[in-house]
């Protein structure tokens, strides 16, 4: 089947899909057939947040990376020592991963840090996960969300991987959008998979009520409240309750 | 006359592009309007729909006026919108309120309990010369049907009440366009205008909604924690906002953050 084939099939199936598994799964797919055998995909709420916290807590982030790999990097910080993310926030588009040092050079990180970004490269080159290119996908300047995916090579050498790219990056781009639109048009909400009790909270929080005003308005208990926030803090990997406040407001979840 | 309205539409877009303090802005449009013959004006637009349920107009409204300071006083700045008996219509979506109408032709049966408090801040409106003028929609929240976030009412006194039907035929196009004009100002191209937030302020509030604790905010910025709470105040009483939630939830609503 050729790649052709490949985008215009899963444009149409995504169309009927319901649910993010069944999406996710599709799209995973439909790179595998074009040679991709790992993809990662995060939105970015706060572009800032990457300078100020850190790429894993500023990105929501899903992957289908080898499992060994998320392990020795340590599944809290898988993307802390990433270069390429924070290059991909202050605004690049595509970023090939096979040379590092360059990369380092580009997003002007100090000597004295560099050694952990060598690390995480050598975990990545004992998972093969050293052929591979970041996508920035959408920069919405209104809101300010942003998303990117990375898409990763196991079997070529670098020069293979050097041509691959400049020869199906289009179709690769198109089925990275068809995942992208699909996720933040339609599946968000499970995304973040929020229930409907914590975005009412977050709405009540975020219109200024007080919390003894939510208890009463949704019925609940002081306690049941609180942890409801903090289930919504760590859905939405939020550090403190305006923070989360600002990131449902953001993506979406919640109406102004 | 009809020339010298459309120049004095595209005069005002043209500076508007030009200016740099808000109250350069404000000052252009208010002339503008003052050469078509309005003499006051009242702006204000309504950042988060949500706020609604539980709070008063004025609350809610980002609300700034030029009509006779008298006007404001008796009314108290406090309630200045909450008994505007043009509110309820144009909330429901009138985009053309006229003021010189009885306001019991206009009132809708579920604000009935309150229509006395409508009935004193009509008295009071007239006494201040503002018997003549409309109340203008101008933006929706969300979609068509959604809730109206901006508008602006227009007080022509020097225009006699059996006049003004033939006044606003003339001339109600460009102060429709005038309004559009000064919507986006404030509304779009710059939201601080009317909030006038520092830039401590707003450094503060961007913290805050990236997550940051009180006490990092303080590091961050080289102040005490006792100076960030305050500012936190400061930010609250600016916003109209309740809680910490609020003011960091309104603040990206209304724009004045970068996220």
């Amino acid at each position: 089947m050729n790649a052709r084939n490949t985008f215009l099939d899963i444009a149409y199936q995504t169309r009927e899909t319901t649910c993010l598994d069944t999406h996710w799964k599709r799209c995973q797919f439909a790179f595998e057939e074009l040679g991709i055998d790992g993809i990662g995909y995060g939105i970015i709420p706060f572009r800032s947040e990457v300078f100020l916290q850190g790429s894993s807590n500023a990105m929501m982030f899903r992957h289908s990376y080898p499992k060994g790999w998320a392990d020795d990097t340590g599944p809290q910080r898988l993307l802390d020592d990433d270069v390429t993310i924070p290059l991909l926030a202050s605004g690049r588009d595509d970023l090939i991963w096979v040379d590092t040092e360059e990369l380092l050079d580009q997003a002007e990180i100090p000597d004295q840090e560099r050694k952990r970004f060598v690390v995480q490269n050598e975990i990545d080159r004992a998972y093969e996960m050293n052929q591979g290119v970041t996508i920035a996908l959408d920069i919405d300047q209104i809101n300010g969300v942003t998303s990117g995916m990375g898409l990763r090579n196991s079997s070529m050498t670098e020069s293979e991987f050097g041509a691959y790219w400049s020869t199906h990056q289009h179709q690769l781009k198109a089925i990275c959008s068809v995942l992208d639109t699909g996720i933040r048009k339609d599946h968000l909400p499970s995304y973040v998979g929020l229930t409907t009790t914590e975005r009412d909270c977050l709405s009540l929080a975020a219109s200024g009520r007080q919390f003894a005003e939510i208890e009463y308005l949704m019925r609940l208990s002081e306690d049941q409240v609180k942890k409801a926030f903090t289930r919504c803090r760590r859905k939405l990997q939020a550090k403190t309750r305006d923070h989360a406040v600002a990131k449902a407001l953001v993506l979406g979840l919640i109406n102004p | 006359m009809r020339e010298t309205a459309q120049h004095i539409v595209l005069a005002l877009s043209d500076s508007l592009r030009g200016t740099t303090t808000s109250g350069q802005a404000w000052t252009l449009c208010l002339h503008a309007y003052e050469k078509l013959g309005v003499d006051g004006i009242g702006y204000g637009y309504i950042p988060l729909e949500t706020e609604f349920n539980h709070r008063t107009a004025t609350d809610v409204t980002i609300f700034r006026h030029s009509h006779p300071k008298t006007w404001a006083d008796a009314i108290g700045d406090r309630d200045l919108l909450d008994a505007d008996f043009t509110l309820p219509p144009l909330l429901k979506g009138e985009s053309e309120i006229r003021w010189h109408h009885e306001p019991a032709h206009l009132l809708q049966a579920e604000i009935e309990q309150n229509r006395t408090d409508y009935q004193t801040q009509w008295e009071i409106d007239r006494q201040h010369g503002m018997h003549v003028g409309i109340t203008l929609l101008l933006g929706r929240m969300s979609g068509q049907n959604g809730l109206v976030s901006s508008g602006i009412g227009l007080r022509t006194s020097t225009i006699a009440e059996q006049d003004f039907e033939k006044y606003w035929e003339h001339h109600g196009d460009y102060l429709k366009q005038i309004s559009a004009l000064l919507d986006a100002q404030f509304r779009v191209q710059a939201p601080n205008a009317l909030i006038k937030l520092d830039q401590f302020e707003i450094d503060c509030l961007n913290f805050a909604a990236a997550g940051l604790y009180n006490q990092e905010i303080a590091f961050r910025l080289r102040k005490s924690e006792d100076q960030i709470k305050k500012c936190f105040a400061r930010s609250r009483k600016k916003l109209s906002a309740l809680t910490r939630d609020h003011a960091v939830a309104k603040a990206l609503s209304i724009g004045l953050l970068a996220p």
